[in-house]
């Protein structure tokens, strides 16, 4: 595997000895055989020279030793690309943007330090994933219901920090964290909110903002700080549970579906990330070179939790403003506490916070923040598809989501087969394209693969980049020495900025 | 490079169809009582009966093999170690890295999925 840029096989030797010194001579792991399982199998360019691939992993088991880790990082220059599960997919997975960054693997620290139901909450550490904490709770007989991405896999921390949005009423999960504890990159340790208060208790985990500015932001997505750990509020079990497939005919109909449910995410009436769908037939997905003649309709997948009189009637109100589109329909699963959620219909668990693996196959995504308007999704689209055919592809339509209330996101991506080299390049410069074409019409991605990191940053030009150099001068300021994550989201530091 | 192709949208159609939608289970994994922790900690989410990895295999196999990897008889320690770890010659699992899966558990998933051979 390479080494890290511009170092010699000597210092890196010595830097390794330092990590073995500090966390155990058997979590620091720099043969090819294990260093395999950090590649990320779903990269465009895996097996080729362009991967990016790590020259070592090292996993501290606690705080102590993260401290320990970066301050040997900064003796060294040794680049970090810090993972808690790995499970990235369509992201990056585990690997970084730099040849030769070491990972920095925190499954080690997988305690769940607290679970408190009085206050509703999690302290969780970032090796503990979704279906572990899912675990967790029914062993405890816990009343409250967690937020989950798709698949379950990935870790509490790292998908929430990274933004990740699940499907019930808690999705913007970003939005739920409360407090957070970071090894900062000079080894210093943080805590933000109220756990900056010494004695502040529980009430760290209940207050996000504490006194001054809200610092916990430049701790997501982020190269500034490696998060060790971090409450988040979870919901008491609702009552009532209603869940509605609202299907619509024609591809044109996401318009009128997006539509009409603005108003109701404004009002939190629909509180859920409702996530529209495209059907091709009884097909959830299209081929290549289906475009948006292909699409025979639209699903919005919705929920509703509650006391089961307000679940009823926001349902009922929701279900009037939907009756006015042609061809509407309706399939409602309603469900009241004590509840069984493992004999749920399937395609509820994600809406009723159940951690599932239901798929296994990852594009390389570039996820766009649109406004909520159901043309701007039929501009989108069309966009795409003209880009698309350039390369003789089509794109129908992406699964769009109105996780926010107030905008749209949706994960379009560049189609990945493994080990088809000329396929994969085409898709590369296909999503390339497409970011390109999507800047221009003034849509920025919210979050982006880490092979795309660069250009998905460049559509955020406003003033000569100032974004950009403003989180560089945060980079510059807190890691001068530039060992965590470097070139995370198009951030670099200032040693290797113009290389 | 010699890899089995899966297409993704093939893939994707494939997990998310109605196919798995009509089984009449609920959405969790049933565990194996006679599996080792370890293995229904790791693998059962996806290779358990009706889960994605064994509705990928089931299209894969074709049923010239069974699809539920704890069914299978003719699976050699070494091929598990490759996939497990991700070795890069080998198809599609996404692999686990040794702070997941530590070489005795690994032991521990290959006596159990070659106790049958």
């Amino acid at each position: 595997m390479p080494l890290p840029r511009g170092m010699t096989q000597s210092d890196f030797d010595d830097a390794m000895n330092a990590f073995r010194r500090a966390v155990g001579s058997d979590w620091v792991f720099t043969d090819d055989e294990m260093l395999n399982s950090y590649r990320d199998g779903y990269s465009p360019w895996f097996g080729t020279d362009d991967e990016v691939l790590p020259s070592a992993a090292v996993a501290p088991a606690n705080v102590e030793e993260v401290q320990a880790v970066v301050r040997i990082a900064n003796e060294f220059g040794i680049p970090f690309w810090v993972n808690s599960t790995g499970r990235n997919f369509g992201y990056g997975g585990p690997t970084g943007v730099v040849q030769g960054t070491v990972n920095l693997d925190l499954k080690r620290m997988n305690r769940i330090l607290e679970l408190n139901e009085e206050h509703a909450y999690v302290v969780v550490e970032p090796g503990v994933s979704f279906i572990e904490l899912q675990t967790h709770l029914a062993e405890r007989g816990s009343k409250l219901w967690m937020d989950t991405p798709g698949p379950g896999w990935g870790s509490v921390i790292g998908n929430s920090l990274e933004h990740g949005m699940g499907y019930t009423n808690y999705s913007e999960r970003v939005k739920y964290i409360c407090g957070m504890e970071v090894v900062l990159p000079d080894g210093d340790l943080l805590r933000t909110g109220m756990g900056a208060v010494e004695s502040a208790g529980d009430l760290w985990h209940q207050f996000q903002m504490g006194l001054g500015p809200y610092v916990d932001g430049i701790f997501t997505q982020t190269s500034l700080g490696v998060v060790t750990k971090m409450g988040l509020w979870l919901q008491p079990e609702p009552p009532a549970f209603l869940s509605v497939d609202v299907t619509a005919p024609g591809y044109e109909s996401i318009e009128a579906l997006v539509d009409a449910t603005r108003p109701l995410r404004h009002a939190q009436v629909i509180p859920n990330n409702a996530t529209f769908k495209p059907r091709f037939g009884d097909q959830q997905f299209g081929g290549l070179n289906d475009g948006p003649e292909a699409v025979t309709g639209w699903i919005n997948e919705i929920a509703f939790y509650g006391l089961a009189q307000v679940v009823d009637a926001n349902w009922e109100h929701a279900r009037e403003q939907f009756s006015a589109i042609p061809g509407v329909e309706f399939d409602v699963r309603r469900h009241e506490a004590p509840y069984d959620r493992s004999t749920f219909d399937r395609r509820d668990s994600a809406r009723a916070g159940l951690a599932t693996i239901l798929s296994a196959a990852h594009p390389v995504f570039f996820s766009v923040i649109l406004p909520f308007r159901g043309s701007a999704c039929l501009d989108l689209f069309e966009v795409l598809d003209d880009v698309a055919q350039q390369y003789d592809r089509r794109f129908a339509g992406s699964w769009t989501h109105a996780d926010g209330p107030r905008s749209l996101i949706t994960t379009p991506g560049g189609p990945i087969r493994m080990g088809d080299l000329e396929f994969n390049r085409t898709s590369m410069a296909l999503t390339l394209d497409w970011i390109e074409a999507t800047a221009a019409r003034g849509w920025g991605a919210y979050r982006a693969s880490t092979v795309i990191m660069d250009e998905a940053m460049s559509a955020y030009n406003f003033n000569d980049n100032a974004i950009v150099r403003f989180n560089e001068k945060l980079k510059d300021a807190l890691d001068p020495n530039g060992i965590l994550a470097p070139g995370k989201n198009g951030i670099w530091p200032k040693g290797i900025r113009n290389a | 490079m010699k890899r089995s192709i899966v297409s993704v949208v093939t893939a994707m159609t494939l997990l998310m169809s109605g196919s798995l939608h009509t089984q009449g289970r609920g959405v969790l994994p049933e565990f194996e009582p006679d599996a080792p922790d370890v293995y229904n900690h790791w693998c059962t989410h996806c290779h358990g009966a009706g889960m994605v990895g064994t509705v990928v295999l089931q299209e894969r196999y074709q049923d010239a093999l069974p699809a539920v990897l704890s069914e299978r008889t003719d699976m050699q320690p070494e091929y598990i170690e490759a996939v497990v770890r991700g070795n890069p010659w080998l198809p599609g699992m996404s692999a686990f890295r040794p702070t997941e899966i530590n070489d005795s558990e690994l032991d521990a998933i290959t006596a159990y999925l070659t106790r049958n051979n």
